[in-house]
């Protein structure tokens, strides 16, 4: 099974950098903006997910099963997080 | 040449190709998925409790996440991400035909251990002013979660490292190579696992409000 190329990891390192720097500036967003900052956070989160699972982990070559149930599993908890915050924000 | 094509996957044409095996399943052993499954589906029910208790008790949560160290979890998580990305190029390492490919491969192993464990230390120094502030879990229940959400998955960084390690220790001694390297990928997968879960779980307790 060949995996990703090392640029790509690497590109995909610095994303998830980046994606951590921008996550924790999003933390001083509050008030009314609250609300929308922590579903951007949310967002992010499923991204940085996603490049690990399918690029680190290896799951972008596998079945669609496989891809599917870990796909599957992200959306799953990112919405059950995003309606408990929309509950929250009422 | 036609013949070959033809042939399903001898022994041979197995030896002859360097990648040629596309399964459909996972890397590493079976086993780990279906144990990281099992994670999986914990940790998300964990998640979920965290933010529907939050729900009820939105000012609470909010004030006591004031509280926690938001630049150590950031901190925490860049350790997280690199450690992952370490390993993931150790990975590539070991598939790479030639005679330093264990000594890239181990070197790539020992710099993401060398991350897991600053993980490590940053988290004891964040329990530590916790404890010393006598903070536990029947303080209030936001740390009842913070505590127990944050210490399980220590727990989970502490067995990843015991793994790495021995992997590490095996990738020394040239115990891997392009053609066999399923134990490492079958660690490497559980210890991404650990930072996928962080991903999630640094915003969801330190950030979000």
């Amino acid at each position: 099974m060949t995996g990703p190329t090392t640029f790509r990891l690497s590109a995909i390192w610095l994303f998830l950098l980046a994606a951590t720097g921008v996550t924790f500036a999003l933390g001083d967003v509050g008030g009314a903006a609250g609300y929308p900052a922590a579903m951007a956070m949310l967002a992010i989160a499923f991204l940085k997910c996603r490049f690990v699972a399918w690029d680190f982990m290896g799951i972008r070559q596998t079945s669609r099963f496989w891809r599917g149930l870990i796909l599957g599993w992200l959306v799953l908890v990112v919405t059950l997080i995003a309606i408990a915050f929309r509950m929250g924000a009422h | 040449m036609h013949t070959a094509l033809a042939t399903p996957l001898s022994d041979a044409a197995l030896a002859d190709t360097p990648h040629p095996v596309v399964s459909g399943h996972p890397p590493g052993d079976l086993a780990i998925w279906f144990f990281i499954c099992a994670e999986l589906l914990v940790f998300g029910v964990f998640f979920a409790a965290y933010a529907f208790a939050r729900a009820k008790h939105v000012a609470l949560f909010d004030s006591m996440q004031q509280t926690l160290d938001r630049k150590g979890g950031a901190l925490n998580t860049v350790f997280l991400i690199t450690a992952s990305y370490c390993v993931a190029r150790a990975v590539s390492a070991i598939k790479v035909e030639g005679a330093q490919a264990s000594r890239n491969s181990a070197r790539w192993m020992a710099a993401g251990m060398l991350c897991g464990g600053a993980f490590l230390v940053v988290k004891v120094i964040e329990y530590q002013d916790k404890l010393a502030a006598g903070i536990n879990l029947s303080t209030n229940t936001f740390y009842m979660f913070y505590l127990s959400l944050t210490f399980f998955h220590f727990m989970h960084v502490i067995l990843g490292m015991v793994i790495l390690t021995a992997i590490w220790l095996k990738t020394r001694r040239g115990g891997y190579s392009p053609a066999d390297h399923h134990g490492m990928e079958t660690g490497a997968s559980y210890w991404h696992m650990v930072d996928l879960l962080w991903i999630i779980l640094f915003p969801l307790v330190y950030v979000m409000h």
